[in-house]
């Protein structure tokens, strides 16, 4: 591809940088990295559309955060826009490179541990890492790194932080961003911004949280260190079944505001235990509303936190289905969204979050909407946090162009109605590209702060340009 | 479409459509190559993207571009390891699809120079390695029947005729013990044309079969047994499913007939073998074949055995380069996937690597010059020596 005297001497810089196996330019690559990010995409891909995605000039793959220096540096001189990828799994097109000069900067090839450190309970690691090559290293060591998005096998440590990730374990653990102790990025004029991993700091903001969600717009991050925990003496989990949403709701909301403290806590309405929960769970009877909740730590402490969130799920009208099917969720667990084989219907996902006041009218908002448009859905709790819950809210397109059309529908209208409710625009994914003209109405003069910030660390506005509404 | 120039491709629409519908992509994870080249170029998901990219008429090949579409071993890890959710269906078969585009990238006159030297040096030599026809089974001794006095034949195949003949010799020598006459058509054994067919050629590599078929046919044989489970493969699914050439003999694989005799009382192995070993399964005989339970029934009967399995194993196999032609194609990526699935056997603190494909074995071996601390042998070579 590199034809233009401009193009092979940027080829011959990068080779210089990086190494010659570690930049392409070859004609089916770039094809693919045109629109592998961002999963809004692919109804409309399988129908001959592909979106905004442009195919990238390069794709680079650098080992060392020195060569990420070297490469942003001359990115910055060029004035030439890089966008850094991880595992490519935002759903919102948060990689998409949107301009035929941009150069991909895929990160999966920093995946070194570089520390762990069992007294400080914490690993360091290359950003580009995925969460299978920490598991077993860490096992050995009696640990593990309890971010558990259905993504991990495939995602990038540096893609969690860069969206701001929310794993199934978060009612105990946290957030990615929680999780996160240190950072080590590369600032798009090539300086390195190296933070302290404590706990707090009483130091002005935590730098840490200006990567967090902010989409690779702000900086590249080469390295991170991260919280590790003990691996669990004892994990148990049951699910309970109820006759309404709002009883399964409750009890969820009881056992939460009882600080039972839950690993796991799921609410999920009728279509979502039809469709996704009996399914991958292998159980066709799990057809009205559920609650998952697991606990996990020591055995004594775990037996007396399954036994009291039992007695408030019973008391809320629940079933109890065991302990033995709570360990197959579990077991199942990446089952949930593993591709159906349809080539007529895609899905595509509302997410949200707000206080617990707001959840169920919020709940019964977006479901009156899917019902009015007259898609299917299903819609669950994934988590509950100390400070409010999630929503997830499934819906189903006809692989066509009408099915484009109600997708767009869906968006259009679903957003103010969430908006509306007191709910975020987005909790679990990312903005990416596809949500950016959203962002203005959730953020307000936040997104005015937002690009200051971003005028002052990348004046060239070479890092993921186009995406988070920068 | 242009349904006229995508024969190959087109039968492989549902599938590739469906694998563009999915929204994470776990095959990746469980790809060899992608473990490595860590590009989205060249994981099971990227490749099944080219293909919409054709169908739909936005990209063509071109033999720069096409470079790309031989960067997978074939394996089939995708196959298996997080495709599909359970109760969906089969998984996506993204090996099929990467060899119905080579197919039309031969056609097309667009294959890379390197693919069409190998394909002339199978064509012109009857190996892939290039080596003299009348070099193949050098090693062997003349004392075998022939064709005309048994019907079992031995098909030794490429890598035991030129490169690594010790599981071949080990294949007869347990044969022999088990009171089984085999045949072998020594020098002149044809190549199976797997790998013809593996990076597109599939006119060649039909008419190769054909040649083949008719021939074994002609020794008047009814079983044939293969020790490389690529040439297993071929006969076996390759000939017959791919290619539409029957096979009208009995085909096994030397684990599974080995496996048989061991039933029957006909073979038994007495030595104590007091070595801890572990297995890698082939791909072209586990996810290709079906066959897993085989060679690891024989390795338990060894006394004094101790087996130990891999982490990946059985159908979560990972490829150490050789399918697919890979290894004559990207040697130095065949190297790293070995090297690769070389720590992972010494990971289980084994002191013998044994497989059952002398193309495996050999490319190991070849890959390991210093020593590793790990012997590699074919599970044939450890039964002789539990004899």
């Amino acid at each position: 591809m590199a034809g233009t005297p401009i193009e092979e001497r940027l080829y011959d810089q990068l080779i210089g940088i990086l190494g010659k196996t570690n930049v392409s330019d070859n004609d089916l690559e770039r094809f693919v990295y045109s629109g592998s990010a961002g999963v809004s995409m692919p109804p409309r891909r399988v129908i001959g559309e592909y979106g905004p995605g442009s195919p990238p000039a390069f794709i680079v793959w650098p080992e060392t955060t020195r060569q990420v220096v070297e490469l942003v540096r001359l990115a910055n001189k060029e004035k030439i826009p890089l966008v850094p990828m991880g595992g490519s799994v935002g759903l919102r097109g948060g990689s998409l490179p949107l301009s035929s000069n941009a150069i991909v900067v895929d990160i999966k090839k920093m995946h070194k541990i570089l520390d762990i450190h069992p007294d400080a309970m914490t690993i360091t690691v290359q950003a580009g890492i995925v969460r299978p090559e920490m598991d077993e290293v860490l096992a050995a060591k009696g640990f593990w790194f309890p971010h558990d998005p259905p993504s991990h096998p495939v995602s990038a440590i540096g893609g969690f932080i860069s969206t701001a990730a929310a794993g199934w374990w978060l009612p105990k653990y946290g957030y990615m961003g929680d999780l996160l102790l240190a950072l080590e990025v590369v600032l798009p004029t090539g300086q390195v911004l190296r933070t302290k991993p404590v706990m707090k700091h009483s130091v002005g903001p935590n730098l840490n949280w200006l990567f967090v969600g902010a989409a690779g717009t702000l900086g590249i991050i080469t390295e991170a260190t991260l919280k590790i925990y003990p691996l669990p003496e004892a994990r148990y989990t049951r699910v309970y079944t109820f006759d309404s949403f709002h009883k399964a709701y409750r009890a969820a909301y009881e056992i939460n505001k009882r600080d039972l403290n839950p690993y796991v806590m799921r609410v999920g309405d009728d279509g979502h235990s039809k469709v996704y929960l009996g399914r991958a769970l292998q159980t066709p009877e799990l057809t009205s509303f559920t609650l998952v909740v697991g606990f996990d730590g020591m055995k004594e402490m775990v037996e007396l936190q399954d036994r009291l969130a039992r007695e408030i799920a019973l008391r809320y009208g629940g079933k109890d289905w065991g302990l033995e099917l709570g360990q197959r969720f579990w077991d199942t667990r990446l089952s949930y969204w593993k591709q159906r084989k349809s080539t007529e219907y895609s899905t595509d996902v509302i997410t949200t979050a707000a206080t617990f006041d707001k959840i169920e009218s919020l709940y019964m908002a977006v479901r009156s909407l899917y019902d009015r448009l007259g898609v299917h859905f299903s819609i669950h709790i994934p988590h509950f946090t100390p400070k409010g819950a999630s929503l997830y809210c499934i819906f189903k397109q006809p692989v066509s162009p009408e099915g484009l059309e109600l997708n767009r529908r869906v968006w259009e209208e679903g957003i103010p109605l969430v908006l509306q409710h007191g709910g975020t625009l987005e909790h679990h994914h990312e903005i990416g590209y596809y949500l950016s003209r959203y962002v203005p109405s959730e953020l307000g003069t936040g997104l005015e702060v937002l690009r200051a910030i971003k005028k002052v660390l990348d004046p060239n506005n070479i890092l993921n340009p186009g995406k988070l509404a920068l | 479409m242009d349904r006229l120039n995508h024969v190959y491709l087109e039968i492989h629409t549902a599938d590739i459509l469906s694998c563009n519908i999915c929204s994470f992509k776990y095959c990746r994870g469980a790809c060899p190559v992608y473990d490595i080249v860590r590009s989205e170029g060249i994981a099971p998901s990227g490749f099944n993207h080219y293909a919409l990219g054709i169908l739909k008429g936005m990209i063509h090949y071109t033999p720069s571009a096409a470079e790309q579409i031989y960067k997978c071993t074939t394996c089939g890890a995708c196959r298996t390891d997080g495709c599909v959710a359970p109760g969906f269906g089969d998984p996506i078969d993204t090996p099929r699809i990467v060899e119905a585009m080579r197919a039309e990238i031969v056609e097309q006159g667009m294959a890379p120079q390197h693919v069409r030297a190998l394909a002339q040096r199978i064509l012109e030599t009857g190996n892939p390695y290039g080596e003299p026809p009348e070099a193949r089974g050098a090693w062997l001794s003349t004392s075998l029947p022939s064709e005309k006095q048994v019907d079992i034949l031995y098909f030794m195949g490429c890598a035991a005729g030129y490169k690594y003949p010790a599981p071949a010799q080990a294949a007869l020598r347990l044969l022999e013990t088990a009171g089984v006459s085999v045949t072998i058509l020594g020098n002149r054994e044809p190549c199976c044309g797997l790998t013809l067919f593996s990076i597109g050629e599939r006119k060649k590599a039909a008419e190769l079969a054909r040649r083949n078929v008719e021939a074994l046919q002609v020794t008047g044989v009814h079983e044939v047994i293969f020790s490389d489970a690529g040439c297993y493969r071929a006969f076996k699914k390759v000939y017959p499913e791919e290619l539409k050439v029957s096979v009208p003999f009995k085909v096994y694989h030397i684990t599974e007939y080995l496996e048989r005799l061991v039933l029957e009382d006909r073979l038994t192995f007495k030595k104590k073998v007091e070595k801890k070993v572990t297995y890698h399964d082939p791909c072209n005989l586990s996810i290709q074949s079906g066959v897993y339970n085989a060679p690891r029934n024989l390795l338990g009967k060894i006394p004094g055995l101790k087996y130990i399995e891999m982490k990946k194993t059985r159908d979560k196999t990972r490829s150490v380069g050789v399918g697919g032609g890979f290894e004559f194609i990207f040697p130095e990526m065949a190297k790293e996937l070995a090297l690769k699935r070389i720590e992972e056997a010494k990971a289980t603190e084994a002191e013998i690597l044994v497989s059952a494909c002398p193309a495996v074995e050999a490319h190991l071996i070849a890959t390991t010059l210093r020593p590793t601390g790990l012997l590699i042998q074919d599970i044939t070579e450890l039964l002789v020596e539990a004899l």
